[in-house]
């Protein structure tokens, strides 16, 4: 899996102060997507040791509210990200389970609980992002999302 | 019940400000005797020694004119560390008198010169028997100084975000401060270090150095000389490594000091994030403590946020104002309110959140 950026102290995507990661890879195409060069698995570099140490380094802080992973598509097939996406997300829970993970999806919550190759994600996550960025129901009035179809999903009310 | 006693070490000598423009850090010297007088007498006998000086006062209320010293330039001609400390010595003794030249010069105007502020009781401490001096010299004597980033690249070959560069800022702004409290005693006026705000002196200097120096990388490379004891705005750190650098040197300065932080406009939906931030400024003793946030609105549609683009991304006008702090101020639109040294500077900021590509 690559990534192209982490965020030491992200205040855009999730309530706090927050390290965020932008995997690579998403098949989707939407018209208007945010981050484009995204889409392609080999943008970026290679989600390494390192790299997760980093996001290691930033959770130690007492600032940092918690993780959020972003895309291109934590789950897609594309470099087996929904894998590795789901194995990172079950480590930091388990080192750090006071802090929270949230994380975007251009599957529904529907789509991911189906699979049986993504419904593990919902033991780890505490907040999900849910739903295809549709141009036509662009909103730049809405927290955390870009499309009035996107939903914020909370760990114990929505799943 | 049990009688409260107060010994007089107890009673305040230094006092934290919490809001103010250039916040003030000392105490006003020539008001600090009779505020203490008053608690005591308060506390014994329930009157007031001294009905001017009802409560302890900050000095730097009322700065009578800084005088700030452009540290690049003396480490261009000092060269080495030891030397720059030398010639800093120097040049705030000669600061000083400057500013005893000017108070002394300030002080001899007749109150009829600014007769409605002195007749209305504006002017605190004013006893018209004494003259202006007994209203003047509760105001502040200030050292201020520009380029701490520029003049330690020039020693060093580093800044303070470099720990050897920051223990030397300590050294340098430790001179100011001693210097400044020796003054305050012997003159009995309200002598301080300012983190002058330099508005077009971060520009002016800045034209007055290449034409000597000519362009240095990382010295003269950019259209400005960095604030007082800042942290360059081009350096990608997070907002807590940046106060945790300037909190080690805002301590030092008793007439007044900023810290800025840059942040996203999409703060607005993250309150959370805001008090995270504003509680960690006050853990490390920040005394002023501001949050920049882009504010660019559509003058078409009123969309507000931070638009990159030429045009608003809701109704595609682009006639699109785009305010922004600078020193302090909140004016117009920065690209026709403000000087190009300080144009490029906004240019310039990294947004502070510590982005790795």
């Amino acid at each position: 899996m690559n990534y192209g950026s982490i965020i030491k102290a992200d205040i855009a995507n999730g309530e706090g102060f927050r390290v965020s990661l932008f995997v690579s890879g998403c098949k989707r195409n939407c018209p208007g997507c945010f981050n484009k060069q995204a889409q392609s698995e080999c943008f970026g570099k290679s989600f390494d040791d390192e790299a997760k140490q980093k996001i290691f380094a930033e959770l130690d802080k007492e600032w940092c509210r918690g993780l959020s992973v972003l895309g291109g598509e934590p789950m897609s097939v594309l470099s087996d990200n929904r894998k590795q996406v789901i194995a990172l997300c079950k480590e930091v829970k388990d080192k750090y389970p006071g802090k929270d993970i949230w994380m975007w999806s251009g599957y529904t919550m529907e789509e991911l609980q189906a699979s049986d190759d993504t419904k593990d994600i919902f033991k780890y996550i505490d907040v999900l992002v849910d739903g295809p960025f549709v141009i036509e129901k662009k909103d730049l009035s809405i927290p955390f999302r870009g499309s009035s179809n996107q939903r914020i999903l909370r760990k114990g009310t929505d799943f | 019940m049990k009688k409260i006693i107060i010994k007089q070490e107890q009673l305040p000598t230094e006092i934290m400000s919490t809001m103010g423009c250039r916040t003030q850090n000392g105490a006003d010297i020539n008001a600090v005797e009779s505020f203490r007088k008053n608690i005591s007498q308060v506390i014994s006998n329930g009157t007031l020694y001294d009905d001017v000086t009802s409560a302890a006062r900050k000095d730097s209320r009322g700065n009578i004119c800084p005088v700030s010293i452009i540290l690049p330039t003396l480490a261009m001609e000092a060269k080495s560390p030891a030397a720059f400390i030398d010639l800093l010595s120097k040049k705030i003794e000669e600061a000083k008198d400057q500013l005893i030249e000017r108070f002394n010069w300030i002080c001899s105007q007749p109150a009829a010169a600014a007769k409605f502020m002195y007749e209305n009781g504006t002017m605190y401490g004013y006893k018209p028997e004494e003259g202006i001096r007994s209203a003047l010299k509760h105001g502040t004597l200030a050292i201020g100084q520009i380029g701490l980033a520029e003049a330690l690249q020039i020693l060093l070959k580093c800044d303070h975000t470099d720990p050897k560069g920051l223990e030397f800022a300590k050294i340098i702004e430790d001179l100011f401060k001693t210097k400044c409290a020796a003054f305050k005693k012997a003159y009995k006026l309200n002598f301080g270090v300012y983190y002058t705000p330099a508005e077009n002196l971060a520009y002016t200097s800045m034209k007055k150095f290449r034409e000597k120096y000519g362009v240095i990388p990382k010295v003269s490379d950019h259209d400005y000389f960095t604030n007082s004891i800042h942290v360059p705005v081009w350096h990608k750190l997070t907002p807590f490594e940046k106060i945790d650098i300037e909190s080690q040197l805002t301590g030092y300065s008793s007439a007044g000091c900023i810290t800025y932080v840059e942040l996203d406009a999409s703060v607005k939906n993250n309150i959370d994030a805001m008090e995270e931030l504003v509680n960690y400024a006050m853990d490390k003793d920040i005394p002023y403590f501001a949050v920049n946030v882009p504010i660019d609105t559509c003058q078409e549609c009123g969309y507000q946020d931070d638009i990159a683009a030429d045009i608003c991304p809701k109704c595609g006008s682009d006639d699109i104002q785009r305010l922004r702090r600078v020193t302090g101020y909140i004016t117009g639109n920065y690209t026709t309110a403000f000087n190009p040294g300080k144009q490029k500077e906004v240019e310039d900021r990294a947004k502070h959140n510590g982005i790795e590509a």
